[in-house]
Parts: C-alpha cells; sequence; structure tokens
C-alpha cells in the first residue's frame, strides 16, 4: 500500500489531517486545470477549494480495488464543477484577461503570460472535450484509462479522439 | 508536434499558482469538512458494530440452546428452534426439541418446570400438525411422532416415576399422529376398538 492509499484511508475514516496532505499534493495540479478553463484566478482558486470538498464528501464511495485513480476522481469532479458554472454563468475569456504589467522588469514574464493566455485561447477553440483530453493527457499526464473515468468517456473513443484534438491545436497554433 | 506540444506542456505547468491556495485555500476546506465529520465516524464504526451484533446474537442463542422452560432464555430458545424449522421447511423439529426436554425432565416428575414443558410439547404438536402440508412432511412428521412416542413409552418403562407423568403426552403424541394421517382420532381410536373386538371373537372361534 502506497502512502498515498494510506492518505485516502486514514481521510475516509474522517481524518482531516490526512485529507491535507492530500490537498498539498493535488491542489496546484487542480488549480492549473480550473485555471485553464476559467481565466479568471478568484473563481479558478474557488473552484479548487471546492474541488476538494466535494472530494472529501465523495470519497466514501471511493475505492482503488476497482480499479480507481484517486486523480482522475479529482480531475471529474473538478470537470462537472467547471460545467455547473459555465451553465451559471458565460464567462468571456477576452474580458476576464487580465492587464499585464508594464514595468520593464516584466518583460520575460509579460512575454510568458502573453503566451499562456495564447496558449488558453486555442485551447478554448477546441471545445471543452478536446480541451479537456489534451490538458489531461498531455499536461497533466493522466493515462488513457484515467482520462476516460475523468471525462466518463469510453477509452477507446477518447484515443481516436485525442489524434484528431492534436491535429487540431496544431492548426490553431500555426495560425496564432 | 512532440516538441511543441512539449513546449506547451511546460508553459501551462508554469501557471502562476496564487500564494493563498496553499494556506489560506487549506483552511477555507477544512472548516468546511467539519460538517462532514460526523458521516464518516458514523460509517468507520458500522462494520464493527455490525459484526458485534452478530457475534452477540449467536452467542446469545447458542447459551439459550442450553435454556429449559422458566429460564430467562427459553423464549429465545423457542424463537431460534421455530425460525430453524421456519428456514428448513421442516416442522418436525420443534417436536423433536420440545420432546427432548420433557424427556430430561421427567426424570424428576416434581419439577415445577415439567408442565410448562408440557404445554409446550403441545403446542409444538399443534403448531407441526398446521406447518405439515405437502406429502413428504407429513410423512416426516409421522415419522418423527412414532419415533418421539417409542422414546416417552421407553423411557416410562425404563423409569417408573416417570410413567404417569409421560402418560398424557404419549397420548397426545399418538393423536397427533392421527391427525397427520388425516384420520379423525375418535374415527381411529373406534376402529382400534372394533378390531380389537374382531379380533376377540377370531380367538374365540
Amino acid at each position: 500500500m502506497d502512502d498515498l492509499e494510506k492518505l485516502i484511508i486514514k481521510s475516509q475514516s474522517g481524518d482531516n489531517q490526512a485529507f491535507g496532505q492530500i490537498y498539498q499534493l493535488f491542489y496546484k495540479r487542480i488549480y492549473r486545470f480550473c485555471r485553464v478553463h476559467l481565466y479568471d484566478e478568484e473563481t479558478a482558486s474557488d473552484l479548487c477549494q471546492e474541488t476538494f470538498v466535494k472530494a472529501w464528501k465523495a470519497l466514501p464511495s471511493f475505492s482503488f480495488k476497482a480499479g480507481g485513480s484517486f486523480q482522475a476522481f479529482l480531475f471529474r469532479i473538478a470537470r462537472n464543477l467547471i460545467i455547473d458554472l459555465s451553465r451559471k454563468k458565460k464567462v468571456s475569456s477576452l474580458e476576464q484577461v487580465e492587464e499585464p504589467a508594464t514595468n520593464e522588469d516584466l518583460l520575460g514574464q509579460i512575454d510568458e503570460k502573453e503566451t499562456q493566455e495564447k496558449l488558453h485561447q486555442a485551447l478554448d477553440k477546441l471545445g471543452d472535450k478536446d480541451k479537456n483530453l489534451i490538458v489531461l493527457r498531455f499536461f497533466e499526464d493522466l493515462s488513457f484509462i484515467e482520462v476516460a473515468k475523468a471525462m466518463g468517456e469510453k477509452e477507446g473513443a477518447l484515443r481516436v479522439r485525442t489524434h484528431r484534438a492534436l491535429k487540431k491545436l496544431k492548426e490553431i497554433l500555426q495560425q496564432a | 508536434m512532440d516538441d511543441q506540444l512539449e513546449k506547451y506542456r511546460k508553459l501551462y505547468l508554469r501557471t502562476t499558482i496564487p500564494a493563498t491556495l496553499e494556506y489560506e485555500g487549506w483552511n477555507n476546506v477544512r472548516t468546511q469538512l467539519v460538517e462532514h465529520d460526523l458521516p464518516f465516524a458514523k460509517k468507520s464504526y458500522l462494520p464493527g458494530l455490525a459484526l458485534a451484533s452478530i457475534v452477540l446474537l449467536v452467542t446469545l442463542t447458542s447459551i439459550a440452546q442450553a435454556a429449559n422452560p422458566g429460564q430467562s432464555l427459553y423464549p429465545v430458545k423457542l424463537l431460534t428452534d421455530d425460525l430453524v424449522s421456519k428456514v428448513t421447511n421442516k416442522p418436525e423439529l420443534k417436536i423433536e426439541k420440545r420432546g427432548q426436554e420433557l424427556l430430561e425432565l421427567s426424570h424428576n416428575p416434581q419439577n415445577p418446570k415439567l408442565l410448562e414443558a408440557k404445554k409446550q410439547y403441545q403446542q409444538a404438536l399443534n403448531e407441526a400438525t398446521i406447518e405439515a402440508k405437502q406429502p413428504s412432511q407429513k410423512k416426516q412428521l409421522k415419522q418423527t411422532l412414532k419415533d418421539q412416542q417409542q422414546k416417552f413409552e421407553d423411557q416410562s418403562k425404563s423409569d417408573p416415576a416417570s410413567s404417569k407423568k409421560l402418560e398424557s403426552v404419549i397420548e397426545q403424541t399418538r393423536k397427533a399422529q392421527g391427525e397427520v394421517q388425516g384420520v379423525k382420532t375418535e374415527n381411529s381410536d373406534e376402529k382400534q376398538k372394533n378390531d380389537d373386538r374382531k379380533n376377540k371373537k377370531d380367538e374365540n372361534h
């Protein structure tokens, strides 16, 4: 039994501190995932925290024995929260983009931030499913099985879709 | 594409994480977790509680098997025997159990529990006769009644002190056999008397 499994079992028994360690292990990844969908740091932070609150509630239903992947479990919760939020309000990516700083010392950072925003916009053009696919598979390094679990899709269909999504992303980035 | 993808992956991984998310974020999450502590606490001891209940029940029913009429666990024994006979579809099991109690208690005819044991035996006879509906059940019940009658008669012979007390239960067992056959007990007695008269006539001739 590895450390994560022990932490999960402890958390399932109600151990807050163990769950705190799980939070430390995963919050950055969940935040990045939320951030790439939401463009708004504050909303992404809120959603990241909410993901862990929901994960705590849903922990009794999680099991490694059934071939469960904890990261897929978390990403699935985050994804569902993002979908719920997008139904409640349409967030305009262009309006929410933060204005870059003008200080010359930060030119390198500005450049990177602009590139990141370009990446976000390019991913946005893919559509939600393909975006999730690229982010989870290639940026967050989940296996196809884990991506399938996180997205609630069949693994075979996702593999086919990946090739198309990558091709589309390439075209979008080349045009940018 | 791989190089480009790797480039964008590194870019993605360099997303700025708000500093407040590490500690303040966790504190916000933690305060919301407290409300859900109880469900976990309840669920965590439920399996243990269920196991303890099963162990207690099994222990209780095992101890109850040694109980005799008038003792506090005797109702538990009666309930267990009733359940077992229903689950196994063998109404005659109750007769065997009540019969055994009677045999044990009848060694001491002055035993006040004997009256209760006879009452329970009669009840077992009534219930078993009603419950045995299928031909196979009736056949098995009849055999059990026959065996039980024999046991009572053997005990009466070997222990004359108990014979008076067992007389009535022997008669009850015989009646029950008649009922199981579907023949009225009065008729079976009449038939027996007629057969006896006929045998005597034959002997005289």
